[in-house]
Parts: C-alpha cells; structure tokens; sequence
C-alpha cells in the first residue's frame, strides 16, 4: 500500500506539473515577455497548428491569422510544426489579399519543410502582385530546383518570364521564355498568353503630353481623343465650346467691360485651361490605364500554372 | 500515509475538474459581456474545434454567430451558421440554427431566404412549441415582402400563443390585426410611375411620393430655367438664354425625374418601417 501510494503522488506531481507548463504556455499566448518565448511546449504548438488547420479547412482566414498573431515563434524549437503555422497563416494572407504579412509568413518557412517551394512560389508571386517585382525576381531565383524537375523549372521560368514582363525587361523575358517547355500542359496557354501581353505592350503608343494639350488649345476635346479617350473628348468640349460662345454673344452685344462679359469669360476661361491640363493628364493617365490591364493579365497567366501545380 | 493516498486522489481528479472547452466557453462569454465580440468568436471557435459531439459544436457556432450579428457582421455570422449540419440534431438545436439562419437572412434584407427558412421550420418541426416561436419573424418577413394577409395570419397565430387570459389575447389580436387593415396598409408608391410623372409634369413624381417641397422646388427651379431661356430669346440674346436657362432647366429636369423614383422607394422603405415598427411596439407592450 505504501509503494503504490508513493508511485501514485509521484505520478500526479509530474502530471501537475505538465499541467502548470501547459497553463503557462496559454498564458504565454497573451504575454509580451519576449524571455518567456521558449517556454512553449511542443503539445501546446501542435495544438495551435491543428487548430489553425481546422480554420483553414473552414475558410476562417482572418481567425487564422487572429490566431497566428497571437503565437510568439521565436524559439529555435519546433521548426517542423513552426513552418506549418507559417505556411497557413502566410496562405491566409495571401487568400485575403493581405500581401505584407503573407509575405512575411511565407519566407519564413525554411528549406526543410514540405511547404517550402510552394511558400518561396506564393511570395514571390505576392511580391510580384505588390508591385515588387525585384524582391519577386530575387524570390524565384532563389528557389533550389533540381534540374530534372522538369515541371517545376517550366512553372519558375514562366514566373521569372511574366516578372520580368511586368518589370518591362523585355531581354531577361526572352531569355526565361525561350527556357520555357511550351509543349508542358501545365504552362502552355499561359506562355502564349505572356507572348500575346508582350505584343500587347509593344503596340503602346508613346503620345506625347505636348501635343495632347496643343490640340485642346486649338480645337476643346481633341487632346483627350489623341490620347485615346474618344468619349470624354465630346464631353470635355462641349461646355468649353458652349461658354466660348455665350461670353462671344455677351462681348459683342454687351461690350468687353459688361459684367456678363468678364463672367461668362472667366467661365470660359476656367474650362479652357482646364481642358487643356486634362488633356495633358490624360495621355499619362491612358498609358497607365492600359498598361494595369496588361499587368493584371500577366498577373492572371501566371497564377493559374500555380494553383493548377501545387493545389 | 492512507490519508495522503486519498487526498492525492482527489487532488488528482481537481486537475481534470475543468476541461479546455468549459475554459474556452467561459472566456467566450467574458470576452463577450466587454463587448469583445471578435476574441469572444475565435474563443467559440477553439470550444468548436475541441468539443467531439456535432450537438456542442452546433451550440457554440451559434453562439459565434451572435457574436459576430453584435458587430453587424452578417457574413460572417451566416458562415458559421452554414457550417452547422442540422442531420442528427436535437429539435432544439435544429430549431435554433434554422431560426438563427432566418434572423440572419432577415437581418440582412434576404427576406425570400429567411421566409424559406422559416417555413422549413414550421413544415419539418415536430415540436409545436419551437414552431409557435416563429410566428412573429415570419408575420414581419411577410410585412416585408408585402403579402399582407399571410402577415396577418402569423400575427394572429403568434397572438394566441401567449401566455394571457382569452380576453388579452383577443386585444392584442385586434390591435396587431388593426395594423394590417385595408384602410390602414401603406399605399404602395410606384417607382415607375413616379418616374415617368415627373417626366411629363415636373415634380408632380416627388408630390406622388409625399414629398411636397421638394416637387415645388424642382418645378421652380425648372421654370426658372424655362424664363431664363424666354428671357434671352426675347432680349435677343439667344445663345446666353440658350446655354444658361436650358442648361438649368436640363439638369434639373433629368434630375428631378431620377430623385422622384428615389422618393418613391424612400416612402415605401419609411412606411414599411413604420409598420414594423408599430408591430413590434406590440410585442413589446405584451
């Protein structure tokens, strides 16, 4: 009777204590004391990442990274489990547009994990849909593939090719697209694709703004139909031309120092000049427009081959 | 040494007292009473996650739903409603999640989705209790879709489910009934028409929908318009009275035909509020 009692308090003090460091380590969930950060148990970060799993299951996105910001993982333990919440929570930022921390969670999953590629894949392609094309072509180069992998060289070269595309450098595009298998079912009709966008940026006019506002000056609207918007030229010309006429009527019948003179002159004024600066605007304003429709094509052709490789 | 035997026993059975979901529900509800609906959703979301039994699971989405209805996040709230399968539920539990998902449909102005949830309710449900506690969300989603009569027989049936003498309930049944009489309904105002009254007489579309002032002051602002181009055509200064008093009188116009459809469906908007507004002052009453 005495030994079974002794094993027995020696079972539940140890069983206490387990869970005493399981109790710090939810308190540890709230806390801002960096030097409790590797007190967290394995069971205990096993548990988040199952939780996390089963938000991602539901689509809970935000809750996932609710739960994730509310995790310290800056012990250098546990890299296995830590690279899973990374990868989820990174997949949940980018599900939710939430580029930066997508990012910031992806690069942080490390070689050894499974989810490795696929994250270096994801962020750089967020980089890309940043706007970041540098930090995305960086990404990509850095991804260790090896050269047998013949899939996953075609879905980097097709990336590299539309980063580059949308870099506008049109020598490093033609370099990664002529590696580029364009017989490979994963990636075929997205490299005609980026061919069609980079014929398509190749059409571009350059318009000059200078002449776009010499020929509002000279006849209203037509600076904004040389820039391309045919339909807002009609529209910009209209008032200019009719406050133009009502301040002519009102010179010659009421002479040049009338009040309706100088009032509907000053009208027309006002939208003479701006007529003019909008057309200067515009020529910008089109290239750019043109040039995000092209971007968000290429931006298109190269998400597809992702999702349809890695999901 | 038997006394601490036992008192470790006991001592032993303390640290399993309180599992992680009864923590996690307790928190949930401390997080919800200081108006920390999103925390109090994701600590109902972990009671999800760790329960085993789809009846516990069922309760806490619910319960994470109405967190998320505190912060008029309907979405959300009709996310986690959806993900409760309703197959192999207690009456209760299945009732409230399909009255839950109507008040939800309702909430967001889905009165088709929360009319079909409550008459999935009231056709499936077994328990004539549970199905009693619908009448009055289905007698508003019927206000709501304008099918008076229908209304007024889910008000009637609410009516004689409370618990009052004969007497009271038959004044409450007059009362709400009185509401939803023909001399009493709100008049429908039709957008179109008010629409295509203010294109042949302007502001005769804003005067339809009940807005006097405004249709006097658009029909002035129109004639003015109207003189400023009379004015310059007699005056001879035909391009000034053209330009400034048919610009005027154009904007206005176009306007005051689009504002006149608005106020239209302004009114309709404002008296069914109206009547909803006085059904509920009798539920409350009672």
């Amino acid at each position: 009777m005495k030994s079974l009692s002794t094993v027995f308090v020696v079972f539940t003090l140890l069983l206490h204590c387990s869970i005493s460091l399981r109790s710090q380590n939810d308190a540890n969930i709230s806390t801002n004391d960096s030097t409790a950060d590797c007190d967290v148990t394995k069971e205990f970060l096993s548990g988040e990442l199952n939780f996390i799993k089963h938000l991602i299951t539901n689509e809970e996105f935000e809750n996932t990274i609710e739960t994730r910001l509310n995790l310290k993982l800056n012990c250098p333990t546990f890299i296995d489990i830590k690279d899973s919440i990374h990868y989820f929570s990174g997949w949940s930022g980018y599900r939710l547009k939430k580029l930066d921390f997508a990012i910031s969670e992806l690069l942080q999953v490390s070689e050894t994990s499974p989810f490795y590629v696929k994250s270096q894949f994801y962020s750089s392609f967020c980089y890309a849909f940043d706007g970041d094309n540098k930090n995305a072509i960086q990404t990509l180069a850095e991804i260790p593939i090896e050269i047998n992998n013949l899939e996953l060289m075609n879905i980097k070269n097709l990336q590299l090719a539309g980063t580059y595309l949308l870099e506008r450098d049109y020598q490093n595009y033609s370099k990664s697209l002529n590696q580029l298998d364009t017989n490979n079912y994963l990636i075929k009709n997205e490299t005609e694709r980026l061919k069609y966008h980079r014929s398509s940026l190749q059409k571009i006019k350059n318009k000059s703004q200078f002449l776009a506002g010499l020929f509002s000056a000279v006849i209203p609207g037509s600076g904004k139909f040389y820039a391309g918007y045919k339909g807002q030229a009609i529209a910009a010309a209209i008032p200019t031309i009719l406050f133009g006429a009502v301040a002519t009527e009102q010179y010659f019948k009421s002479g040049p120092k009338s009040f309706q003179f100088i009032s509907f002159a000053s009208l027309f004024s006002i939208f003479y000049v701006g007529n003019i600066w909008g057309s200067v605007i515009s020529v910008r304003t089109y290239r750019d427009d043109i040039n995000n429709k092209i971007d968000n094509g290429i931006l298109v052709d190269m998400h597809i081959p992702l999702r349809r490789f890695f999901d | 040494m038997t006394t601490v035997f036992w008192l470790t026993c006991i001592f032993h059975c303390v640290g399993f007292s309180t599992s992680n979901v009864s923590d996690y529900e307790h928190e949930a509800r401390i997080a919800a009473q200081a108006n920390k609906y999103k925390d109090a959703a994701l600590l109902y979301e972990r009671c999800v996650f760790l329960s085993t039994e789809t009846e516990k699971q069922a309760e806490f989405l619910i319960e994470k739903a109405k967190c998320y209805w505190a912060i008029n996040d309907f979405e959300r709230s009709l996310s986690a409603l959806k993900r409760i399968t309703t197959y192999n539920l207690s009456d209760s539990t299945r009732f409230e999640t399909e009255y839950c998902l109507a008040s939800n449909h309702y909430m967001q102005g889905n009165y088709q989705n929360a009319l079909a949830e409550l008459q999935q309710i009231q056709a499936f449900t077994s328990d004539i209790n549970l199905v009693e506690k619908t009448h009055f969300l289905a007698g508003l989603t019927f206000i709501q879709l304008k099918e008076w009569q229908k209304a007024k027989l889910q008000f009637v049936s609410w009516a004689n489910t409370l618990d009052e003498t004969d007497s009271i309930k038959s004044v409450i049944t007059t009362e709400i009934t009185s509401l939803l009489m023909e001399e009493n309904l709100p008049k429908y105002k039709n957008p179109e028409t008010a629409k295509i009254l203010s294109m042949y007489l302007p502001g005769a579309g804003q005067l339809y929908s009940g807005f006097f002032w405004e249709g006097a002051a658009s029909l002035t602002f129109q004639l003015a318009g109207l003189a400023i181009l009379g004015y310059g055509i007699y005056s001879q200064y035909y391009v000034t009275g053209g330009v400034v008093g048919f610009g005027i009188f154009q904007r206005f116009y176009s306007g005051g035909v689009k504002r006149a459809q608005f106020l239209a469906e302004k009114r309709n908007f404002r008296n069914i509020k109206t009547l909803i507004e006085k059904a509920e002052e009798v539920k409350r009453k009672h």
